[in-house]
């Protein structure tokens, strides 16, 4: 027992003593870095700036109908869990992707991004993107999903949605989902949907599609929505 | 079986050493890492930037020169299974983050995989090995460093 206690005393006293040498070695740098980090409120993409908020000034606007919020790593993250309505674009591809989701994202939109966290740029990539389209009202959610999720804030994953994410840009997988629901019809099976809470409110949509003007009838969550209906 | 603990003095040792060097140069960039983790609150993460590499270079040299060797091992033992109740933590909630093991790049390359978890499971045993089994072989004994020199007067 003496020994354990000499032993853990010794490794004490050594990490103090190499933790005085990096508190030291800190103090004298030409550049010591502050003892406690605060995080940045804005940065400055493309001469915009863009505002940084955490996941609890970020929940405030989740039911307002005039934002959206943006999950930018990948569909394959996107499609396991996301913010609760949140629309994904991410940066790869962004100017491919991007016509598909604009009617999503109405112009006058608060837009809310976010990635896997504070050192992610994934989201900063896609506000840079979003600034140069045209947005203005950017904000990117620098703590990341996995504060959001930590802080048990809604999220859903893409079956959840409704159907898989992806899948709603192929209109005959979106056709087998509504027959086999045992609805009569895409319309009846969205209402049913949204009136469990578990509906698409924002899922990309395109003009062409019958189905799909179906759907952007059910959309309550956006307003302004129907530039391409 | 010296020569064992030898060899996992100097593996760990040596790793420790490298893996610090990255951090010492550059904490910015191991703060972030440190934040991309979302275990410890983020203001928490330039003071154990600063520090903690400092900590893995010294115990890291400790085990290659064999000075205090147990208490060093203590350490690295203790830092490699906090360290991997983190990775089993990231890989758990699957987060897509780099390990900032080494290098400690924050970059959203190089998700947290299988092969880190193993990784350090298979250091942190060698980590134990040593803490349990070195014999004070190839080492400073302490009497010896600490028990007063001869003296040379005439």
């Amino acid at each position: 027992m003496k020994k354990l206690t000499q032993l853990l005393a010794r490794a004490i006293i050594i990490a103090l003593t190499f933790t005085a040498i990096g508190v030291f070695a800190n103090v004298a740098a030409d550049d010591p870095l502050p003892w406690v980090y605060v995080p940045p409120k804005e940065i400055a993409l493309d001469g915009a700036q863009i505002a940084l908020i955490d996941e609890n000034e970020a929940v405030r606007f989740l039911d307002d109908p005039g934002t959206v919020f943006v999950d930018s790593p990948d569909f394959k993250d996107y499609a396991i869990s996301h913010v609760k309505g949140a629309v994904c674009l991410p940066p790869d591809g962004v100017e491919q992707r991007f016509p598909t989701v604009e009617p999503l994202i109405p112009i006058e939109s608060r837009i809310i991004l976010y990635c896997h966290g504070p050192e992610c740029d994934m989201a900063e990539k896609v506000a840079a993107f979003l600034s140069q389209m045209g947005y203005g009202k950017l904000l990117i959610m620098n703590s990341g999903f996995p504060a959001w999720k930590k802080a048990k804030y809604p999220v859903e994953s893409a079956t959840e949605n409704g159907a898989a994410y992806e899948n709603y840009n192929d209109d005959s997988i979106f056709e087998k989902k509504v027959a086999a629901s045992g609805f009569a019809s895409a319309d009846s099976y969205l209402k049913f949907k949204t009136s469990r809470g578990v509906g698409p409110a924002k899922f990309v949509v395109t003009e062409d599609s019958a189905t799909r003007k179906n759907i952007t009838t059910n959309l309550g969550g956006i307003s302004n929505f129907p530039r391409h209906i | 079986m010296k020569y064992l603990t030898l060899l996992a003095r100097l593996l760990i040792g040596g790793l420790f050493i490298y893996a610090s060097i990255h951090k010492i140069f550059d904490p910015v960039d191991f703060a972030a890492s440190i934040r991309n983790y979302n275990i410890l609150p983020a203001s928490w993460s330039n003071m154990t930037a600063v520090i903690l590499p400092w900590i893995e270079l010294g115990v890291g040299s400790f085990l290659v020169i064999g000075f205090e060797t147990k208490p060093s091992a203590l350490i690295t033992t203790v830092m490699l299974g906090i360290f991997l109740v983190a990775l089993v933590y990231v890989y758990y909630i699957g987060l897509d983050i780099d390990c900032g093991c080494f290098s400690s790049s924050a970059s959203s390359a190089g998700r947290v995989g299988l092969y880190h978890l193993v990784r350090d499971t298979l250091l942190f045993v060698v980590s134990l090995f040593i803490l349990v089994m070195d014999g004070g072989d190839f080492s400073f004994s302490r009497s010896a460093v600490l028990a007063p020199q001869p003296s040379k007067v005439p």
